[in-house]
């Protein structure tokens, strides 16, 4: 009895934390499904494990699903004045008030990790769109370390991504940039807690589609023809 | 009742248990193994023996991401995004020094040779030979038949390529790098004999203290009871005791190398924490590059830094980001003649730089340089100040220096706020209508934290702050380098110095005097702007001025 008393909150408390674990893990699942009107997401990939065996077809298919969720939210975005890569300056407010579909997310040109995949995949993106797309997307990569970021680094930065002259990188004051993250509940405190986030949006009167996670190109570029074009 | 809830509650726990969501992923990606601490010392890379082109052309495909021929590598991401080994190398996520990195929710593993190639035990893992690195590399998919996350590329990589990356890889050590033992880690600090005794004194009872104290925090982990049964569960000894040397710097700066050297052969320092070379940390910055060892943090006025560097991290500019600030603050004036007067090599450096800044411009450019021992020589000056319209003046000088000079009416004057030191106002009583004073810093006034923080800590100690912007750097370096220390976990080695430097952006809280600092991956300079301060009747006016980043 003695021992049941200590085993027992022990027992109580891990039980506590895995079923709080499940809980994030079913909430992760609704929030997935929810996007109900939104088109052309592929079905989530369940983690691999469980898929076992050394089948290479399948690990081939598995390669083409992405853990990505899309959500549609309504963000306010301030009037703030950037810069983009020649150093000219740039309205937000005017930006994203003009009619046409906008692709954006938030990058550093010294990130190491998720940057220079979501640079890329933006790429590739833009490159699965047809002329008539590629022509009206606006596509927006705001550096979130604006002071290291300055126009002549995201200058070269664009370079090295081989980016399409019609994709603006901004930077700007760190205040103004941050203002701009809170807006789209993408500012984590730290630019280590840089988390992959796409935002797409059709015309400025529609709300955004909020893409956590790494898509492929393909996907983004679908979520794009689906939602973003008629 | 009681045991029935048990009974419940072991029932349950495999069913809750099940539901692993896509941490079980992140966490099965990392297999991390457990290294005991006795092999760690042991460890020794698996390519011998060493053929040094071939760790050449694999140091290249994994830091540049560039083939033999000078081609980039090229992989696929999240599926069907081409990538360029330009865009993306394997150093930019699993680290210099291949112990692996943390960004968000993304864990990526360590992939240092001892590691690597070697069984893991937690999880369970096989060790990796050339043929499974190869599967990994091209498909993705582990020994045991997993397929890896998506961010990590599959690559297009020859057989010879392959070897050639297993064989670098296999250089990759566990540690501990040189200046570190069971029991103890040793750090300098590099102080020069050009700097001030009461500087020297200040900044070196900050450093001593640190590590003084670092060392007294023993938690006696080395002596708990069953630190595991197994190798593999035994916990490693976190902490060692501090060992901080101080390398005292004399002569001219051409003899420095090999003084360091000299210190250096006779006790190996793991990195060097701080220091005072107020001149030049140039042969500072070149002896860490010949020897890999991390250089953090100097109080220097002149950084220096060449392409390719990988050890050095300043504070800023210095002289030469405030002299960046001055051309940028001119770009919109008209002015006919600069003139810059100083007395310390440090400054002339500015002054060039400054010179350089505004090439193509047509401006006559006249210097005024002196010996520090001796006064500004007011009267050169004036002769060169004939018809002050029109002129622009840098006073390159410390507070000392500036007492006797004047402003005259009519010219725009710059002050720099490096050299002043910690005491700027009341600036200069004489002072017209366009005097500026170029400031790297917080704006003065403003709420510094950190320098309260740190204020409460040399007070509680007794320490006199006398140079609080040479002693906040001090405090800062060590404390950082703390930081960075416990993250090593049980691995030393100098390149995962590097690497959480490259991460420790979660410090900047703690860093007193500068404004706006941030760290990333190879950045060099913590903080990369300043204002430019209007003086009015010697006071400095901090509400019109805006953050300014030169585009230098």
């Amino acid at each position: 009895m003695r021992f049941a008393k200590i085993l027992l909150p022990v027992l109580a408390t891990f039980s506590l934390i895995l079923a709080q674990l499940s809980l994030v893990h079913a909430e992760d699942r609704s929030l997935y499904y929810g996007g109900r009107e939104v088109e052309g997401v592929s079905e989530r990939h369940e983690g691999h494990e469980g898929h076992g065996g050394h089948d290479h077809s399948m690990h081939m298919k598995m390669m083409q699903q992405q853990d990505y969720s899309v959500n549609p939210k309504t963000y306010s975005i301030p009037d703030v004045t950037l810069l983009d890569a020649n150093g000219n300056e740039v309205s937000m407010a005017k930006l994203l008030s003009a009619d046409r579909p906008v692709a954006l997310n938030f990058i550093f040109t010294t990130c190491t990790t998720i940057c220079p995949v979501m640079t890329a995949t933006f790429a590739k993106m833009q490159r699965e769109l047809d002329r008539e797309q590629l022509d009206r997307l606006q596509v927006i990569s705001i550096s979130i370390d604006p002071e290291y970021d300055r126009p002549e680094v995201l200058r070269s930065y664009a370079k090295l991504f081989n980016a399409d002259e019609s994709w603006l990188f901004l930077t700007g004051r760190s205040e103004d940039i941050n203002a701009v993250m809170r807006a789209f509940d993408a500012y984590a405190g730290s630019k280590m807690n840089h988390q992959p986030l796409s935002f797409l949006r059709k015309t400025p009167q529609q709300p955004w589609l909020r893409v956590e996670g790494l898509a492929s190109g393909k996907s983004l570029a679908n979520l794009v023809d689906q939602n973003l074009f008629d | 009742m009681n045991n029935v809830l048990i009974f419940l509650l072991i029932l349950l726990m495999p069913l809750l248990s099940s539901c692993d969501g896509p941490s079980q992923e992140a966490a099965n990606v990392t297999a991390q193994s457990t290294v005991p601490a006795e092999t760690q010392t042991a460890a020794k890379p698996v390519a011998s023996p060493v053929d040094t082109a071939e760790l050449e052309i694999g140091r290249a495909l994994y830091q540049d991401g560039l083939r033999a021929n000078g081609e980039p590598l090229t992989a696929i991401v999240t599926g069907d995004v081409e990538i360029l080994g330009t865009q993306f190398s394997c150093d930019g996520c699993h680290g210099i020094s291949g112990m692996g990195s943390k960004e968000a929710t993304i864990i990526v593993p360590i992939i240092a040779g001892p590691i690597l190639f070697a069984p893991a035990v937690q999880p369970e893992r096989v060790a990796y030979d050339l043929a499974s690195l190869a599967t990994v590399l091209r498909d993705g998919v582990t020994p045991s038949g997993r397929q890896i996350g998506h961010l990590m590329p599959r690559f297009r990589l020859t057989d010879k390529e392959l070897a050639s990356l297993a064989a670098y890889l296999g250089s990759l050590s566990t540690g501990p790098s040189p200046g570190v033992d069971d029991s103890t880690i040793r750090f300098a600090t590099v102080v020069t004999d050009n700097s001030s005794e009461q500087e020297r004194n200040a900044v070196l009872a900050v450093l001593n203290r640190f590590a003084e104290e670092k060392s007294r925090q023993t938690r006696l982990e080395s002596k708990r009871w069953d630190r595991g049964t197994t190798p593999e569960s035994r916990l490693h000894t976190v902490h060692r005791d501090w060992i901080l040397d101080v390398w005292e710097l004399s002569g001219q700066e051409s003899g420095w190398g090999e003084q360091l050297r000299a210190y250096y052969e006779r006790n190996p320092v793991f990195a060097i924490i701080g220091g005072l070379l107020p001149e030049s940390p140039g042969p500072l910055a070149r002896f860490c590059e010949q020897n890999a060892i991390p250089c953090v943090l100097p109080s220097t006025r002149n950084p220096e830094s060449g392409d390719g560097d990988l050890y050095s991290r300043y504070y800023s500019r210095g002289l030469g980001l405030e002299a960046d600030l001055i051309a940028t603050d001119l770009k919109e004036l008209q002015f006919d003649v600069l003139v810059q007067v100083y007395c310390e090599a440090s400054a002339a450096r500015a002054a060039d730089r400054l010179e350089t800044d505004l090439t193509g411009r047509t401006i006559d450019t006249r210097r005024l340089a002196f010996d520090c021992d001796e006064e500004t020589p007011i009267d050169q000056l004036q002769g060169l100040l004939e018809e002050p319209r029109g002129s622009v003046i840098v006073y390159w000088l410390d507070k000392g220096h500036l007492s006797n000079v004047a402003v005259p009416s009519g010219a725009r004057v710059y002050f720099s706020s490096t050299l002043i030191g910690d005491e700027i106002e009341p600036l200069h009583e004489s002072v017209s209508d366009s005097a500026y004073l170029v400031h790297p810093y917080r704006l003065p006034g403003t709420l510094d934290p950190a320098f309260r923080r740190m204020d409460a800590w040399t007070r509680t100690r007794n320490i006199e702050i006398r140079y609080p912007r040479l002693q906040g750097e001090a405090f800062f370096a060590a404390m950082l380098m703390s930081e960075i220390v416990k993250h090593l976990d049980k691995f030393y080695i100098r390149e995962y110095v590097l690497d959480l430097l490259g991460h420790a952006q979660g410090m900047v809280l703690y860093l007193p005097y500068y404004s706006r600092p941030t760290f990333g991956p190879g950045q060099i300079y913590v903080s990369k702007g300043g204002y430019i301060l209007p003086v009015v009747n010697g006071k400095l006016d901090t509400g019109s001025s805006d953050w300014t980043i030169p585009a230098y």
